[in-house]
């Protein structure tokens, strides 16, 4: 077997792997039975004395079934790209790591295996990369999320000390905070390990910097599940851990997000690189979500936990769509672009209905979502959040649209590159994103059926 | 019957899938004849369901399946299907199949035609949706795709920069309307933990009767809770306001009434059949099905609809205004259009649905027939628009001077076709309505009174660029270089000048004479294709109004069939004695007030004499006043002095679309958004963020790692070293001096 065959069949048994582990999700989310509250498919890891606790709920089963279906998308696109080995290696990894994180109960294994992402991440971003400018965003990302998770680090060992325990359901049968003080202070820190992640507004300039820097798939990643991390981290372990200190923070947070929405929509505007249009544009969306989170409406959570969803897969397909256009073109910027629509019509089709997706656009995924937030903002008659989310619509809108018609419309200029219509490899990659996009749209209630009970059980 | 039903949605969308998915396979040909097919079924569909509706007296109510449940948003997917439901359907599917028909040849040589049809296609599927929703989630869908579907079909010809403008232009215009629909949606479902029209206009009317009679009165801002039956309405009457505004500016989006119309003439940049489909008969009337779908709830709070009168009036005014003086033949078609919405506006102010509704039946055949004749005209003279360049095509092309005849008639108003019927009366509407509780209750009769003073003069300028296109298309001389001063040769019968003059003599011929051959050839007639879809809805401008009449607005009629509600006892007027108060304010049976049409129809007489004589003093209005004001270039070169200030001025105001409007919306208000956007990115994102996060972090580092490396550098190693060796002696002399 010579060394090229080697790697291809290398390359095949990591994809054969991730189709399982999708394969997997899928009957997990088939035999997930939505009228139980509790965590279901529970298992323990016993490392000497010390026992970890597994188990899937309403709200880690679609994160696992989100990471399962992004990861073989990027193997398959990563396909015929240099370093793929390593490329393989590294996402394979990304992904198993974030399965650990995504069923853990136990605080300290999801601590250790949310900074652990960081590793192959940052190798992915580092060896991949397209400019010198990498190892600036690579250090951003990694400094921003470990100075926001240090302190994290500390609370979890001073809750330790108090417990005796980590694993959740401990935590919060052990009425062990009697100094509210205490606990404002230990929320702060997890507060600020989330937001560094999700990012809320004033924490948000790294990832721009990653998203322009790193490769497509890791762009994928870091839009579809690295920033629901952090909205993941505060539905789990701040919300539940710390209800009073999270109704005592709450107007900050909701200040901080509203002023996210509106500032982050207004600077896309002026944005001329695609790349840094989607990353501010995820970075709005994100703060919708945490809006609609600590606007503590039944609705608004659920309608945050599809939006997260739907984003996922909504901006997953945009960074392959730019992914694709730059392996053509090998540049970034909107003002090299136009006419697209002339030499790849299948291209302008599915780019189109990820903008639709991302203007939310009836039947597309994120427009349930987000009108269940704004009706649960309204219901909790938090009337600026729900001018700033109807702001950030409207603003949305017209990036979105601008960039599609710069992009996909108008004269072909710079026509010495002959456009090549999308190959089979990546239909394969965006034809199942499109599918979730109007699935999500047109029939909601498959994720929404699971996710109202684990709301109503959680939080309510 | 069920699926009889649904196969009005889903025809569409099958013709819609199969024509852009398949494309490359069924080709340009199948493509259209697929299509086209679809839709004649979907027409046939219709018609059977209204025949169903109207005639039967059923009503449908298709549940397909859920949509959303979470808590208490509950929504479905179903299709419901009643008399405004048919009504709409019967509009959306004709024009639609004439507009599909049409385009099979409009668009034959565009290499994107298959691509266009689909579109179409879509765009009705969309439609359908928007009229067949059975909630207003589900209606929302039909009317954002049909905005997607705008501006998909605005921007067809996307290598056009003024396309791509134009669509972006009517995508933002639209989604300020669609945002604080959704803002509506909002609070209607917190207040009433429903979006489906069944359970929502029970639960909104509900609150007006008490004892079983209707209470008007009770349902006022201002009135005092003493009813405790009302503690239910009178709590949340602010509430169902501020919904009620809301719905209205979503409907002025979509309608392009005045404050966010400006869409809709720009976006007749797009192809002709599109201009018919959409910006005539269903899209832009969008937002009028929502105020009559939504009557149940504009009923409960009526002062409300004196904004609806208002922005109408006004918008009727100022389209019939501007259109007069535009050159484009689309854009005065455009203007029309708006100016016409505006009528169904106010007459949806006026709480008289059915007249709104009728008018929006009837101004969509006419319409289209006028859009799509202009096409044809486009299409026969090398795609001019620009009506100055037309003239003289009344003998060149007798077909489309007979249907633009037709459908401006019928525009303006001329006894017995469409507008007749459905304009007029809404003019009439004013003194049925003036003296009624209603109006007393809102307190404001004198604006009243001012909106239909400008509405009715309006109806004048209506008539007037009407009279106009008609006139410079096709009763005077050619005006166009393209086609005559290109073209006009000698009589061949002459050698040269000299024998003309020897001639001339004892003979009156002319010198010049337009060479026949050289002009037919570059006119396209079109082929049966193109005629049919005019008949069909020429015979519709004709005849619509006519037929449709007595079934739709009718006194005491029994169509509407629980589908409108309003808040007053309307249809029992006529049977009511002579005597009582009710009978003076019914128009239909009140020789004076009758009578005022009659001075209308004088008025305009008059105004049609002063229009048409060319001797007449009155410049602005005569058609020579006006030919000079569209050759107005022309005649300054000539050095014609004819134009006077007045004119001038007049003009300017009025091919600027009132200036200020355009001006206000795009400038003063767009570009602050961009420079908001720049402005935080330097300041914070790229500054103040920045300071403190990473750079600042970088740089106060390395100034540090500077300032030690200074040190370092300075040679003075040994200095240290002395001074390390000192203070480790004096470290030492301290720990041993303490032990």
């Amino acid at each position: 077997m010579s060394n090229i065959e080697f790697r291809k069949q290398t390359k095949q048994d990591y994809i054969v792997l991730s189709v399982l582990l999708y394969i997997g999700s899928v009957i997990l989310w088939l035999n997930y039975d939505p009228f139980r509250f509790a965590f279901q498919y529970e298992w323990s890891l016993k490392i000497w004395d010390y026992c970890f606790y597994f188990g899937i709920d309403g709200l880690s089963l679609f994160f696992i079934y989100l990471t399962t279906f992004l990861i073989p998308l990027c193997l398959i696109f990563n396909w015929s790209v240099k370093n793929e080995s390593t490329n393989f290696a590294s996402l394979v990894a990304i992904e198993l790591l974030l399965l650990v994180v995504f069923t853990t109960t136990d605080l300290l294994m999801f601590y250790i295996f949310f900074e652990a992402i960081l590793i192959p991440f940052f190798i992915f971003i580092g060896i991949n990369a397209y400019r010198k400018r990498k190892t600036h965003a690579a250090y951003l990302l990694f400094f921003y999320t470990i100075a926001g998770s240090i302190f994290m680090l500390v609370a979890i060992l001073s809750i330790y000390t108090y417990t005796g325990s980590l694993d959740l359901y401990i935590i919060l049968d052990r009425n062990y905070l009697e100094n509210f003080n205490m606990e404002k202070i230990i929320w702060i820190t997890f507060f600020l390990a989330f937001a560094v992640k999700v990012p809320i507004f004033p924490f948000h300039i790294w990832l721009p910097e990653a998203h322009v820097e790193a490769p497509t798939e890791g762009s994928v990643l870091l839009a579809g599940i690295l920033l629901k991390l952090g909205t993941y981290g505060i539905l789990r372990f701040l919300m539940p851990m710390f209800p009073a200190a999270t109704a005592y923070y709450t107007p900050m947070v909701v200040t901080l997000s509203t002023l996210g929405i509106v500032y982050t929509s207004f600077i896309t505007l002026r944005q001329i690189d695609i790349k840094r249009i989607i990353a501010y544009s995820s970075v709005a969306h994100m703060n919708l979500c945490v809006l609609g989170i600590f606007s503590a409406n039944i609705t608004a959570i659920s309608g945050s936990i599809l939006l997260m969803i739907g984003h996922g897969v909504v901006s997953g397909g945009l960074f392959f769509a730019i992914g694709i256009l730059y392996n053509r073109m090998h540049t970034k910027l909107i003002k090299y672009y136009s006419g697209l629509i002339h030499g790849m019509p299948m291209f302008a089709f599915f780019f189109f209905v990820l903008i639709m997706g991302n203007i939310s656009l009836p039947l597309t995924s994120n427009f349930i979502g987000e009108f269940l937030i704004l009706y649960g903002l309204y219901s909790s008659n938090q009337i600026y959040g729900l001018l700033a989310g109807l702001v950030g619509i409207f603003v949305g809108t017209l990036y979105s649209i601008v960039l599609f018609n710069k992009v996909i419309f108008g004269i072909r200029e710079n026509s010495d590159k002959k456009l090549i219509d999308l190959n089979w490899k990546e239909l394969n990659v965006l034809l199942p994103i499109v599918l979730h996009v109007v699935w999500i749209g047109v029939y909601p209630n498959s994720f929404l059926d699971i996710i109202n009970t684990y709301v109503m059980y959680n939080y309510f | 019957m069920n699926y009889i039903v649904s196969l009005t949605l889903f025809l569409p969308f099958l013709g819609f899938f199969i024509s852009f998915f398949l494309g490359k396979v069924v080709g340009k040909l199948g493509a259209s004849i697929i299509t086209t097919t679809l839709i004649y079924m979907t027409m046939l569909t219709s018609i059977y369901i209204f025949y169903n509706i109207t005639v039967l007296k059923t009503v449908y109510y298709v549940d397909l399946c859920d949509w959303v449940n979470s808590y208490f948003v509950n929504i479905k997917w179903a299709l419901y299907f009643d008399t405004l439901t048919a009504s709409m359907l019967l509009v959306v599917n004709i024009v639609s199949f004439c507009t599909h028909l049409y385009s099979i040849e409009y668009m034959e040589g565009d290499p994107y035609k298959v691509r266009f049809m689909s579109y179409l296609s879509l765009f009705t599927f969309f439609m359908i949706i928007l009229v067949t929703a059975s909630n207003l989630f589900q209606l929302f869908v039909g009317w954002e795709g049909v905005g997607i579907c705008s501006y998909l079909l605005i921007n067809f010809w996307f290598h056009r920069l003024q396309a791509n403008k134009a669509a972006i232009m009517a995508v933002m215009t639209n989604k300020v309307g669609d945002i604080t629909l959704l803002c509506g949606f909002c609070i209607l479902l917190y207040y009433f933990k429903t979006l489906d029209f069944g359970v929502l206009f029970a639960l909104s009317t509900d609150s007006l009767f008490v004892n079983n009679e209707l209470n008007i009165t009770t349902v006022t801002l201002t009135s005092g809770m003493n009813d405790l039956l009302n503690m239910h309405i009178h709590t949340y009457a602010n509430e169902i306001y501020a919904i009620c505004i809301l719905f209205i500016i979503g409907a002025i989006g979509k309608s392009a009434q005045l404050g966010l119309h400006i869409w809709l003439p720009e976006a007749m940049e797009g192809p002709t059949p599109v201009s018919s489909l959409i910006h005539a008969a269903t899209m832009v009337t969008a937002g009028i099905f929502l105020i009559i779908r939504c009557s149940f709830i504009f009923e409960v709070v009526q002062p409300v609809l004196l904004w609806a009168v208002l922005i109408g009036s006004l918008t009727s005014f100022f389209g019939s205004t501007v259109a007069c003086f535009q050159d484009d033949i689309k854009k005065v078609i455009a203007y029309s259009t708006c100016s016409q919405l505006g009528y169904m506006f106010t007459a949806c102010g006026y709480s008289a649905y059915a007249n709104s509704l009728f008018h929006l039946f009837n101004h969509a055949f006419f319409k289209a027939l006028l859009f799509l004749t202009a096409g044809y005209i486009i299409h026969a003279v090398s795609n001019e628009q620009d009506m100055r360049q037309m003239g003289g095509l009344g003998k060149l092309m007798p077909l489309p001077y007979i249907m633009i005849s037709i459908g401006s008639f019928a525009l303006t108003g001329f006894p017995f076709l469409a507008g007749f019927y459905s304009k007029e009366k809404i003019l009439e509407l004013f003194y049925s309505r003036v003296s009624l509780n209603i109006v007393d209750a809102t307190q404001n009769l004198q604006w009243i009174y001012v909106a239909q003073l400008i509405s009715t003069t309006a109806v004048i300028f209506t008539i007037l660029y009407s009279a106009k296109m008609l006139a410079i298309v096709f009763m005077e001389d050619a005006n166009g270089p393209k086609i005559y001063n290109s073209t006009t040769v000698l009589h061949p019968d002459f050698k040269n000048v000299e024998t003309y003059y020897e001639w001339r003599g004892h003979n009156n011929m002319t010198l010049f004479q337009v060479k026949p051959l050289l002009y037919i050839n570059n006119i396209h007639y079109g082929t049966h294709l193109l005629i049919i879809p005019l008949f069909i809805l020429s015979l519709l401008s004709i005849f619509s109004g006519l037929l449709f009449n007595d079934m739709m607005v009718g006194p005491a009629n029994m169509f509407w069939n629980d589908s409108l509600f309003i808040a007053m006892q309307e249809t029992n007027m006529y049977a009511v004695n002579e005597s009582t108060e009710w009978t003076m304010l019914n128009f239909e049976f009140n020789k004076y007030i009758k009578g005022i049409s009659i001075w209308l129809g004088i008025y305009y007489t008059f105004i049609f004499i002063m229009f048409f004589s060319k001797w007449s003093s009155y410049d602005l209005f005569t058609i020579h006043a006006l030919k000079e004001f569209s050759n107005e270039r022309t005649n300054r070169r000539k050095g014609r002095e004819n134009i006077t200030l007045w004119n001038i001025n007049i003009r300017t105001i009025m091919v600027e679309k009132y200036i200020f409007i355009n001006k206000i919306f795009l400038e003063k208000l767009m570009t602050p958004f961009f420079k908001v956007g720049l402005y935080l990115y330097y300041t914070l994102d790229r500054g103040l963020i920045e300071l403190v996060g990473p750079m600042g972090v970088v740089k106060s580092l390395h100034n540090v790692v500077y300032k030690y490396e200074k040190y370092q550098n300075n040679k003075k190693t040994i200095m240290y070293l002395n001074v390390m060796l000192l203070g480790a002696l004096l470290l030492a002399f301290i720990i041993l001096s303490i032990v």
